[in-house]
């Protein structure tokens, strides 16, 4: 799957020498980049084993004077991190699933169907993007409280799960998918429905798992809407919970550190390990000769 | 049929994802209800630890007033927009913590309950245990908007481990240092590389100390314009832009987020820090040896801001009786012992200062101050629209401590807005006042 | 190919178990009213959704732009006075237009940024998930953390970029507090906060590419740069778009970073759009001044929007 660009590069340039080269190059320029463009990460976990008063100091040295592992531990002891996992996972996951296949639907209508006002109605979806949601935070949060959604789920969840980015998003990416393969299906008989659950959704696997690893993203590290919407323990994201290591007097930042680091990584273990969906191969299968 | 599969599978599609989204709905449910009915309250946490205060507190109440009451946390930084929004809304909760600053705001605006009819017809509760700088903060046009929950005048931070290593005398505790040997005494660290004699933020919040210190202040006596380029406020202001610019006393700006000053004192190698006793707690993890001192003594005296919080009731209230019996439990001496024996900072009554206790060892004269028996301070007074102003206040006033423009340029800058802001405040206070 | 279908498609196969019954005369007909219904059964659990929680307070929003109101006590009508006030407010045209030099200088970068390291990251060798999911960390880490991280590499003496500044012989500038050099820093910062966003959408656009495509170009000796002109870019440019739409959108309401890094200073020479805009609402408590400020806003990602738009017809290829 992977390897398939590769192939390609090997039999352009020729010579198979040429080719390791030119791998080799890659492979250096990827340490590269990665080295430098992870340089403040790799800051931001140094601090997060330095000393309270090391870590709070101006211009801290980054190399941490002692080391404090146990500032990981302590993050546990002072938060519950579990619980507030546990909630993060329902909130992002909960609006992912919900954008993602509504968005998808409405994207197909959008991208094959011919509807009357379809041009207006994608406009208007387009302009909602456009209004800051500092904006529509009051009227957002009047509607929700007027429906006693304060400190539910569906208060957290449901007001970011309709949003046009992913109705746009997903409208590009049908739109690039060659109609060859939707017209063959039709060919054959097959209905709408047929053609986008069958062609169009099993070739947009990669744009689809796009849409899902940015919204999850995006609602993980959300701060506003579930700050103001959640009251309690119960629905706390992690978030917000590790936001009290941010004082308005004085931030201890080993400790914030600590915790961003607690909460980044599942999500780059999320996404490691989904890594597949977001390569072709699976998908082009069962189309034949297109 | 063709079409008919069409129209039906997708029928079974839009059931399938309402079903979803009504799934949804019924998740949530079993959280708790919007707060307004039962006892709750507000409060913001700034830190971990702090929660731990908060949950005694929660215990105290409850077993006092034997009700199951809620706290309401919002992480520090949200808490005010959590509030207002709560406020549009109508969901507040029974009690709200509210910034001395913000006091002005909400109650010109009507947000907030006046107290003084529920104060009168309690003979129990003693508003005299509040100290008088606490009150004034809590109170707009005469009238009581909030209980102090805590109140301290700015002091002096110094480093006392660099006095000792550079064998600069160390500053007394009850006697407040002149302008001039304080500067003399900041100066003398500079004669060291990358070590410093001062570092407060430029903004200000930390300017007013200095000018109600010379004589100065923000508003002039009837509250209708600037009175920052009168010459006592100039004088005060040149003082600490020479600090900055002229004779670089002070570590260098580095960035303009707020939290500078503080973070400048902990590196270790800066003498002074002007800021509250709030950082108490912060700097019990210095690495070095540190005490407090009075705020220095300008032309009118020693007279830093003396700046607080307290708790209010939302005007919208349902049930004033509960939420007044809540109030009081709230800033109870028990509560405030709660609260100042964390080290969290002064409490608002006499009475529970006792537990405001050292380290460092001259952490007594915080109360001292407040109770008029050494040096002084000013009340921090605001406006009921200080948000704009201290916006204004920190566009072009810190440029002139970054040395990019003069300070009497910056102030001509802004005076004409700050006039105007100011005659806003004006109407505001003639409005509500009628 | 033909956006429309053509009648020999609609042409049942005899096999085919969906057409067993036959069709009524009228079926053409029938068939092309149809697409509204079939467009509408497809779009109402988004739509429905949208229309509440998108829709309704964006019009609230608008609403609320004709009216002076502080959130707590009740609101008046004052028609298009919020209007008339912006019209001469030098406070909200400065921040209009630091966000568009922020917009316009940060936008290319991160998509040129993006696209560079999404060609190279499409390339097959055996670690490449790691190195994936790696250059994803800037973009999944919470901006408040890592955004005083950049506060520490900024400072001007002995901050971490001076210092390498300095090792080449350059002098670095003061960055977050120099009037010249605070937005600068604020882009550079927001680009590598930001790429990995364009980075997985290329990633994803280019894994759409049919190989046949290059297959062909290579049969017809088309060098890497010819196949890359003529088959990555134009298959690409539907991703392209919708990056650089959603890149302008999201750079003129930029916010966190300004607020957490300089606070809209020096002066005003950071002060964004929705700065002025939560101040003046969350601040200032003059939310239809707020809103105000966003509509104009609206309106100018509107027209920018629009105009992308029309020039998509010329620059994007799509397969119909």
């Amino acid at each position: 799957m992977t390897t398939e660009p590769a192939t390609r590069t090997r039999r352009s340039s020729g010579t198979t020498m040429a080719g390791n080269l030119r791998a080799k190059l890659i492979v250096f320029a990827c340490f590269v980049v990665t080295g430098v463009t992870l340089l403040p990460i790799v800051m931001m976990a140094l601090v997060a084993f330095q000393s309270d008063g090391e870590s709070m100091a101006a211009n801290p040295s980054f190399w941490p004077t002692s080391w404090h592992p146990e500032n990981f531990t302590r993050i546990f002891e002072l938060v519950p991190v579990g619980k507030y996992l546990g909630n993060t996972i329902i909130f992002a996951a909960g609006t992912t699933v919900l954008e993602t296949i509504t968005a998808a639907l409405a994207a197909y209508a959008f991208a094959r169907l011919e509807f009357r006002g379809r041009s207006l109605l994608f406009a208007i979806y387009l302009g909602t993007l456009m209004i800051p949601a500092q904006v529509t935070l009051v009227p957002l949060f009047i509607m929700v409280s007027k429906l006693q959604w304060l400190d539910t789920w569906q208060g957290m969840i449901l007001p970011h799960a309709f949003t046009a980015l992913g109705v746009f998003l997903l409208r590009q990416f049908f739109m690039g998918i060659p109609r060859e393969y939707e017209d063959a299906a039709r060919i054959d008989g097959a209905n709408r429905w047929i053609t986008f659950s069958r062609v169009i959704i099993p070739l947009a696997v990669p744009a689809i798992a796009t849409l899902a690893v940015f919204k999850f993203i995006g609602q993980w590290n959300n701060l506003l809407w579930p700050l103001i919407i959640s009251n309690s323990e119960a629905t706390r994201t992690i978030a917000v919970g590790l936001q009290v290591f941010q004082d308005v007097n004085g931030t201890q930042w080993n400790l914030l550190l600590a915790a961003a680091a607690i909460t980044t990584l599942p999500l780059v273990v999320i996404f490691f390990l989904t890594q597949r969906w977001f390569v072709r191969g699976i998908t082009m299968s069962g189309l034949g000769g297109r | 049929m063709n079409l008919q599969i069409t129209r039906r599978s997708m029928l079974k599609f839009g059931l399938a994802t309402g079903t979803i989204a009504s799934l949804g709905t019924t998740m949530g449910c079993s959280s708790s209800p919007a707060a307004g009915s039962e006892a709750s309250w507000s409060m913001w946490s700034t830190g971990a630890a702090e929660d731990k205060v908060w949950k005694d507190f929660k215990n105290y109440v409850d077993s006092t007033l034997k009700i199951n009451s809620t706290s309401n946390l919002t992480p520090s930084k949200g808490y005010q927009t959590k509030f207002d929004l709560q406020l549009a809304s109508g969901t507040t909760s029974m009690v709200a913590a509210v910034s001395g600053t913000l006091i002005p705001a909400y109650a010109a605006r009507g947000a907030l309950m006046p107290l003084d009819d529920l104060i009168k017809a309690d003979p129990s509760f003693d508003a005299d245990d509040f100290y008088a700088d606490s009150r004034k903060i809590c109170s707009f046009n005469n009238k009581t908007y909030a209980l102090g929950l805590d109140v301290a005048p700015t002091i002096l931070y110094y480093n006392k481990t660099l006095f000792q290593e550079l064998g600069v005398p160390l500053p007394s505790a009850r006697e407040p240092m002149t302008w001039e040997q304080f500067h003399a005494s900041a100066k003398a660290f500079t004669k060291k590389t990358d070590v410093y004699g001062f570092t407060c933020t430029p903004n200000i919040d930390d300017l007013m100390s200095w000018i109600y210190s010379a004589g100065g202040d923000l508003l002039n006596s009837d509250q209708t314009a600037s009175a920052l380029s009168s010459e006592a406020s100039m004088k005060a202001m040149t003082f600490v832009h020479d600090l900055f610019v002229k004779d670089r006393i002070t570590p260098p700006i580095t960035n303009l987020v707020t939290e500078n000053a503080l973070s400048n004192f902990l590196q270790g190698n800066v003498a002074y820090l002007q800021n509250g006793p709030w950082q108490v707690l912060n700097l019990r993890n210095a690495k070095f040896e540190w005490d407090v001192v009075p705020f220095p003594q300008g032309p009118a005296g020693s007279l830093p801001r003396v700046s607080g919080s307290g708790f209010a009731i939302p005007a919208e209230t349902k049930d004033a009786e509960t939420a007044w019996k809540l109030l009081k439990a709230l800033t109870s001496k028990d509560a405030l012992d709660i609260y100042a024996s964390a080290g969290r900072n002064n409490p608002a009554r006499k009475s529970a200062a006792t537990a405001f206790v050292p380290p460092p060892a001259n952490l007594g004269i915080v109360q001292e101050i407040l109770d008029g028996k050494l040096a002084g301070g000013h009340t921090f007074d605001v406006t009921t629209n200080w948000g704009e102003i201290r916006q204004l206040l920190s566009t072009d006033l810190p440029r002139s401590f970054l040395g990019q423009i003069s300070l009497e340029d910056a102030v001509k800058s802004f005076t004409p807005e700050l006039n105007a802001l100011i005659g806003t405040h004006h109407e505001t206070m003639l409005k509500t006042a009628s | 190919m033909s956006t429309k279908i053509t009648p020999a498609e609609l042409v049942p196969r005899a096999n085919d178990p969906a057409t067993m019954t036959p069709r009524p005369p009228t079926k053409k007909k029938y068939r092309k009213e149809n697409v509204n219904l079939t467009a509408w059964l497809f779009l109402l659990p988004s739509f429905l959704g949208f229309l509440v929680f998108t829709a309704f307070p964006v019009v609230a929003a608008a609403g609320i732009s004709l009216l002076e109101w502080d959130l707590f006590s009740s609101p008046t009508f004052v028609g298009l006075a919020n209007f008339q006030k912006l019209l001469t407010d030098e406070g909200f045209w400065a921040s209009f237009v630091n966000t568009a030099y922020f917009t316009f200088a940060s936008v290319p970068l991160t998509i040129i940024t993006s696209l560079i390291l999404a060609l190279l990251l499409n390339q097959g060798f055996k670690y490449i998930a790691v190195f994936r999911s790696l250059l994803l960390l800037p973009y999944a880490t919470i901006t408040v953390s890592v955004a005083f991280v950049w506060i520490w590499m900024y400072i001007p003496q002995d901050g971490l970029i001076n210092t390498v500044l300095s090792w080449v012989g350059i002098s670095g500038p003061d960055w977050l507090v120099s009037e010249t050099w605070a937005m600068p820093a604020l882009i550079i910062m927001s680009v590598w906060k930001g790429f990995g966003f364009g980075m997985i959408i290329f990633l994803a656009g280019l894994q759409a590419i049919p190989q046949q495509l290059y297959e062909a170009a290579m049969v017809d000796g088309a060098s890497s740069w010819a196949r890359f002109r003529n088959v990555t870019l134009p298959m690409l440019s539907p991703s392209m778009f919708f990056v650089v739409v959603t890149s302008v959108i999201g750079s003129f309401q930029v916010f966190d970073q300004a607020l957490i890094m300089t606070n809209g200073g020096p002066g005003t020479q950071t002060t964004t759009l929705v700065m002025s805009i939560y101040r003046a609402g969350f601040e200032n408590y003059n939310e239809g001044y707020a809103a105000a400020q966003s509509l104009v806003l609206f309106l100018f990602i509107l027209v920018i929007t629009a105009a992308q738009f029309l020039n998509q017809r010329r620059l994007v290829h799509y397969d119909n």
